[in-house]
């Protein structure tokens, strides 16, 4: 990022800041993420490089690398880097390079996984005290001397290759996972040696190993804590106990700067929280640690708006902003920040569907918002190229998919019309955005939306595309993006508000309807009519999720909010099952307070007016229950008769036309394949 | 029966910083909702008596798309006035500019949208009278046209009153008094392959010199920031904050 | 030098309303001979107004009797005045029909009208007007070139000086010009038709709100003042992606950019989205019950407060005040 700090909307967060010898260009810090860019050796690939070189080049003052390992038994995953092993070095080191080119600084977190692992059986996992994590079946080994002594040595071993890889810092995770915090943990450490019973005992071993990084740093460069200020669990520490750590770890004279992080592997969410946690939760944790200590902070937790990081740094709130996913979901954050673009910034959405999700598998991190993260060498934005031809581009639908095909495309150049049959864009995500909890996940197509005025596309909302007259507009490219519709049965009321858009694929063995009887009835109600304002003629309401994610779920829970009785029933063993872990986890416990009931290996039969027949997977026992509505969640049914006619016409014509189906309207899915799928032509026209 | 719709495109503001104050114009013009229920009052005149709707515009070449979405809406035509000589142009060169246009397309009504903000397009219809020497139906909410009369409501300080007048006339909106309708596919398809005419003051027959000689009549002598905001005043509110809120209203002569 | 000026005044239920007295003010500050035109209906108490009048600083009243309540007589009118004897200036309230009287005389007379004026002094013996512009936000000084100076007023900016002693003003007739223009033809009772509120993009004062609205039915609580400002109601999106108000109200990026004079924004946080639809507005008044609300650090006045409380006691003591 050049010097050209032009927008006066965020004089500190722009200003450069001194760690120890070390000065950092600005105020944003990425932070540290196990990615799963790492190989199944811990080597990090060349993709973790172009990873981390991306958030460089998009502006990040500081670049924390990691979680890495400190030894083979505290590696968290395979894929953990494996900090202490010396072939990692040089590998390392094309990191360190690629992001000091672009100015930013670059540190590496450095965490032993104790008696947290993300491996399937895990391998014998570390503790203060034999016992599991209570939210794991894995129980643990309690560490001896010599392991400890093992312990200390992985941490200074892999100090002395970070050095040599060229990092400027080095991170010491005593956060939300590892043996660190374990230690520290009254209730993690049961020993009554010289390493518990006492708070000054439970933090000795920590600091041992704070002093061996010490030790190996050449004396300029910066050593920080990631410290968990807050466990969140019943039996776990609060807040003045995270304080006090903090304090003991400060009064060593060893630490230069503090990393803020909270919640424990028993409360998961807290630690990577999700849109169900608002944003700002966390400033009170922040705030506390920087009242108390002469050190740096970094602030953490949902933090994505560049107003509120410069309020933050400004009121002396924190002197670094940490974003993790905010930087995931747009590497070019802080650039833009800084050159007056702040309205161009695509914000995470906190769904944890594309990053946490993708890492809790040790698959490589994605993310919903930006299809190229953790495949930067691929599918970047900064690899897109002006198309040599400007090509006339017609895209049909303003959902997500319509929309990102049109931004991309105008971006290289081709004139680009879109047609959006509704008054506004934003196609399903306008309903699930009314989900209780689920609001933010409107902030993709409202990105979208801004890009594609920003790009001068030529917007028609209000106006419906036909096959028939599409080839009057001379085309070069069709992108058919008309989403998907709920699956029932053309008789039922849908239809008049939107056409079956399935029936000639039908005709053709294309499509199937669902066969279930009775879903043509007045009482059945699809998720469009219900988020969209539906009067239901009745309190009880049966939703049958048999989709897992939001669809169901968020819907269920719109309707409880609406003061219905609401029965969500699923024919897997889990309602609501495909959600990600963390969101999943806070459904349930809204779930419980919202009372709604919950029936998981049930299927339903058949549908009459005033009762639904289901049957008990386990046991086959059938049983009637008396509902008013039901609001059957399936697979959703492409709109892809325009697509089908269109090729007839076009195969008909004389004319050359390329024609693309992309999104729900070629299968309903997620947003995540579907932006990824819709990027992925528009490079292509 | 001739309807000719005059409006005005604004560029779009995308990127306009509160505290820079920059406008990022790269995304074009628009129509404004004011000017697209002009359209719409002038399409149900047609639709009422048949004839023809025009839409006319003094902008830059440039924003001479801004236009397209009315000719999907069903204008018939779509006209620009343009030139190098009416960059800048005041209230008596916009009303000769428009009056000579409106000669030339032999419009039997004339509407205009209200103005955006600024009085300046509040002068601009009855200027337009004037020089055409036709009767001027101002703040209207509500159009007919009827045996060769014009009818209205008007809106004004007074109250909402009726008015009528002799054809032709012209005709000014008070805001945005009705949705535009949507366009259908075919629509837009037919309005994609129309051409939007370009007039210079010269083919209308206005010499450049003769614009330039009317000269501006009035100047801006300076022109500064309003005193900055910024400076806010809070109060919490301890069940009197709207007393406060009441007083600042009338301190700054907004109600 | 001596000046002279007209000033076009239009009683109200047989009294000149005080707005109309403050131009008379201002005009009379910087011209020495001032006459007012007074249109009159049968009945209406001359003496008495043209008294009113002349203590605010009329030397001559022109009464005219029975002038059709349309622009094109009183063009007609003040272009023959203007003829038989020029006037430097001519002022106006800003209302309707100054505005359809002015934009014609500037056409009839070749002359300049400057419009939304706060003020008028007289700088090394040149007419300046002073208005503020664009929302408020800038203050612009504007001037004539020729005669007359054609002035309208944004009265609720001007004060009335009220000189008690001032002479009886000369009481002149004028009449009804025989060309009064086209037929257009006015009814002059208001029809009792509910206002029509004009769309965002024009309105003066828009009385916003955001997602700390609740719910729907606080949307009310907006209306309800915004009907007593003569406001419109604009709305930030997460209102409108509830389907709580349409999206033609929506303000900011991906809704309508909006410069009123007054901007009141309550339960709004003020994103950047947001702002980019509303900062150029000229006053804005933020009510939020977050003090650290973005909003705040934009606005003239901000309230830290409930708006459900807030908001129905500012709309009961407008009224209350009126
Ligand atoms: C309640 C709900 C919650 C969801 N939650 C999530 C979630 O949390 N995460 C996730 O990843 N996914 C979620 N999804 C799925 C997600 O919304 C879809 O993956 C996504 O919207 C598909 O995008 P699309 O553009 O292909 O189709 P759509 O969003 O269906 O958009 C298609 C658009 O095309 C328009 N159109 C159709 N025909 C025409 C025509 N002839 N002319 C012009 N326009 C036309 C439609 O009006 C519509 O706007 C959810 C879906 C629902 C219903
Ligand atoms: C590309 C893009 C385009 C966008 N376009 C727009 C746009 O055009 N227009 C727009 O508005 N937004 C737009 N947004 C959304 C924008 O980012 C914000 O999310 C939105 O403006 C927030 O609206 P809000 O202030 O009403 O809600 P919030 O940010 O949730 O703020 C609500 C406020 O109400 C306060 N509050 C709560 N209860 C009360 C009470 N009882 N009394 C008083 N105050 C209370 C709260 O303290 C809070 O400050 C866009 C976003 C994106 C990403
Ligand atoms: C996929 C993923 C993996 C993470 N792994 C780590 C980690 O290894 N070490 C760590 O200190 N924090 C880790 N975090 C937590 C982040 O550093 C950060 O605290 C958290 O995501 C909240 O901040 P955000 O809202 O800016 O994303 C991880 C977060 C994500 C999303
Ligand atoms: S996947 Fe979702 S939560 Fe993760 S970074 Fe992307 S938008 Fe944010």
């Amino acid at each position: 990022m050049g010097e050209t700090t032009t927008d006066p909307s965020f004089p500190t967060l722009f200003s450069p800041l001194r760690i120890r010898g070390v000065e950092v260009r600005n105020r944003v810090v990425f932070q540290p993420h196990f990615n799963a860019l790492g190989d199944v050796h811990g080597m990090p690939t060349e993709d973790l490089t172009a990873y981390l070189e991306e958030r460089a080049w998009g502006g990040a003052g500081l670049i924390v690398d990691g979680s890495m390992a400190t030894m083979p038994e505290g590696q968290m995953s395979r894929k953990y880097v494996a900090a202490w092993d010396p072939r990692a070095v040089p590998l390392n080191r094309r990191t360190t390079d690629a992001v000091h080119a672009h100015g930013s600084t670059i540190f590496a977190q450095l965490n032993h996984g104790g008696h947290t692992s993300l491996e399937h059986p895990p391998p014998v996992l570390w503790a203060p005290t034999q016992m599991p994590e209570p939210s794991s079946p894995h129980t643990t080994r309690a560490m001896d001397r010599g392991d400890m002594v093992r312990a200390i040595e992985g941490f200074a071993v892999s100090t002395r290759n970070l050095v040599a890889a060229g990092y400027d810092g080095v991170e010491i995770k005593i956060a939300h996972d590892g043996l660190l915090r374990s230690f520290a943990s009254p209730f993690f450490n049961r020993r009554t040696d010289a390493y518990g019973g006492s708070f000054e005992n439970r933090m000795r071993f920590p600091l041992e190993c704070v002093a061996a990084v010490r030790e190996n740093l050449p004396e300029d460069l910066p050593l920080g804590i990631r410290i968990c200020l807050h466990e969140y669990t019943p039996f776990g520490y609060e807040l003045d106990y995270g304080l006090r750590m903090a304090e003991h770890l400060e009064a060593s004279g060893l630490v230069d700067y503090f990393n803020c992080d909270a919640g424990s592997f028993s409360s998961f969410w807290m630690e990577i929280p999700p849109a169900a946690v608002a944003q700002g939760y966390f400033r009170p944790l922040n705030q506390a640690l920087k009242k108390q200590s002469d050190l740096p902070i970094v602030a953490f937790g949902r933090i994505k708006d560049g107003g509120l990081a410069e309020h933050m740094l400004a009121t002396g709130e924190a002197d670094l902003v940490g974003m993790a996913r905010q930087l995931i979901a747009d590497p070019e954050t802080p650039r833009k920040l800084a050159e007056g673009r702040a309205v161009e910034v695509r914000a995470c959405i906190g769904c944890n569907d594309g990053c946490l999700h993708a890492v809790a598998q040790e698959k490589p991190i994605r993310c919903v918002q930006n299809p190229a993260a953790g495949q930067e060498l691929l599918w970047s934005e900064r690899l897109l190229v002006r198309a040599a031809e400007p090509r006339t581009v017609v895209v049909i639908g303003g959902g997500p998919a319509g929309l990102k095909v049109a931004e991309i495309a105008a971006r290289r150049g081709h004139r680009v019309t879109l047609f959006e049959r509704s008054e506004h864009l934003g196609g399903q995500l306008r309903l699930a955005a009314r989900q209780p909890h689920h609001e933010e996940v409107a902030e993709v197509t409202h990105y979208l939306e801004a890009a594609v005025r920003r790009l001068g596309v030529e917007l028609w909302t209000g106006v419906e595309a036909t096959a028939d007259d599409l080839l009057e507009l001379e085309p070069d490219v069709v992108v058919v993006a008309t989403g998907s519709q709920p699956n029932l049965p053309p008789e039922h009321r849908q239809s008049q508000t939107d056409p079956d858009a399935g029936a000639l694929a039908r005709t053709r063995g294309l499509q199937v309807l669902p066969e279930v009887p009775g879903l043509e009835l007045g009482c059945v109600y699809s998720v469009d009519e219900v988020l969209g304002g539906a009067e239901l003629p009745g309190d009880r309401v049966l939703v049958v999720d048999g989709q897992g994610h939001w669809e169901a779920a968020g819907t269920a829970e719109f309707l409880a909010d609406a003061g219905k009785q609401v029965t969500v029933i699923s024919s897997r063993p889990v309602v609501a099952g495909e959600l990600e872990g963390t969101n999943i986890a806070m459904f349930l416990q809204r779930v419980a307070a919202k009372g709604i009931a919950l029936r998981p290996l049930t299927t339903l039969l058949c549908i009459e007016p005033g009762r639904a027949l289901v049957v008990d997977g386990v046991t086959g026992v059938e049983q009637w229950l008396d509902v008013d509505v039901v609001v059957p969640v399936h697979s959703r049914r492409s709109r892809e008769d325009l697509y089908h006619r269109l090729c007839d016409l076009v195969a008909e014509s004389d004319r050359e036309v390329r024609v693309e189906r992309i999104g729900d309207a070629s299968a309903a899915r997620l947003i995540q394949t579907v932006l990824l799928e819709a990027h992925q032509v528009a490079v292509t026209v | 029966m001739k309807t000719v719709v005059c409006v005005k495109p604004v560029p779009m503001a995308l990127a306009l910083d509160a505290d820079s104050g920059r406008l990022d114009r790269s995304g074009g013009s628009l129509l404004t909702g004011v000017d697209e229920s002009a359209v719409e009052s002038a399409l149900r005149v047609r639709d009422e008596c048949g004839g023809e709707v025009v839409v006319l515009a003094m902008v830059p070449e440039a924003a001479a798309e801004a236009l397209r979405p009315a000719l999907a809406m069903g204008a018939d035509r779509a006209v620009v006035v343009t030139g190098a000589a009416l960059e800048g142009a005041d209230l008596l060169v916009t009303s000769e500019v428009l009056a000579a246009a409106v000669r030339r397309l032999e419009a039997d009504l004339v509407i205009l949208g209200a103005s955006s903000g600024d009085g300046a397009g509040a002068l601009l219809w009855s200027a337009l009278g004037e020089r055409l020497g036709l009767p001027v139906l101002s703040r209207a909410v509500e159009v007919t046209v009827a045996g060769g009369r014009l009818g209205a409501t008007r809106q004004t300080e007074t109250g909402v009153h009726a008015a009528e007048t002799s054809l032709p006339a012209v005709l000014a909106l008070s805001g945005e008094v009705c949705l535009p309708r949507y366009p259908s596919f075919r629509d837009v398809i037919a309005a994609k392959k129309k051409t939007v005419e370009v007039l210079t003051p010269e083919s209308l027959g206005l010499a450049a010199a003769d614009l330039g000689a009317s000269g501006s009549r009035t100047r801006v002598l300076a022109a500064a920031p309003a005193p900055a905001r910024g400076s806010a005043e809070l109060v919490e509110d301890d069940g009197h904050a709207h007393e406060r809120v009441v007083d600042f209203l009338v301190e700054r002569r907004l109600v | 030098m001596s000046r002279r000026a007209l000033v076009v005044v239009e009683p109200r239920s047989g009294r000149v309303p005080a707005g109309q007295l403050g131009v008379l003010s201002a005009a009379a500050r910087v011209c020495d001979a001032v006459e007012v035109l007074l249109p009159v209906a049968d009945g209406d108490p001359v003496e008495e107004l043209a008294g009113e009048l002349g203590r605010h600083g009329a030397g001559t009243v022109r009464v005219v009797t029975g002038l059709p309540a349309t622009s094109a007589p009183r063009v007609a009118v003040v272009a023959a005045l203007h003829a038989a004897e020029p006037y430097d200036l001519v002022a106006f309230e800003n209302s309707s029909l100054s505005a359809d009287v002015a934009g014609a005389l500037a056409v009839r007379l070749g002359a300049g009208v400057c419009w939304d004026l706060s003020g008028l002094d007289d700088v090394d013996g040149e007419l300046v007007g002073r208005r503020l512009a664009l929302a408020d936000s800038t203050s612009v000084d504007v001037g004539w070139v020729g005669g007359p100076a054609l002035a309208i007023f944004r009265t609720a900016a001007l004060d009335t000086v009220l000189n008690p002693a001032g002479d009886a003003p000369r009481v002149v007739p004028v009449q009804v010009p025989a060309e009064t223009g086209p037929d257009v033809v006015l009814d002059e009772t208001p029809s009792g038709a509910d206002v029509v509120r004009s769309g965002l993009d024009t309105a003066d004062i828009v009385v916003a709100g955001g997602r700390g609205l609740g719910s729907q039915e606080n949307i009310a609580l907006l209306e309800e003042l915004a009907s007593v400002l003569g406001g419109v109601v604009g709305v930030s999106m997460p209102v409108v992606d509830r389907g709580w108000y349409p999206y033609a109200h929506q303000v900011g990026q991906t809704g309508r950019t909006v410069r009123p004079r007054l901007y009141l924004a309550c339960g709004i946080s003020g994103a950047v989205q947001h702002r980019v639809g509303m900062s150029r507005s000229g006053t804005v008044i933020a009510i939020n019950t977050d003090p650290q609300a973005p909003i705040f650090d934009l606005c003239d006045l901000g309230v830290i407060g409930d708006l459900t409380e807030v908001v129905p006691r500012i709309t009961a003591l407008l009224r209350e005040r009126s």
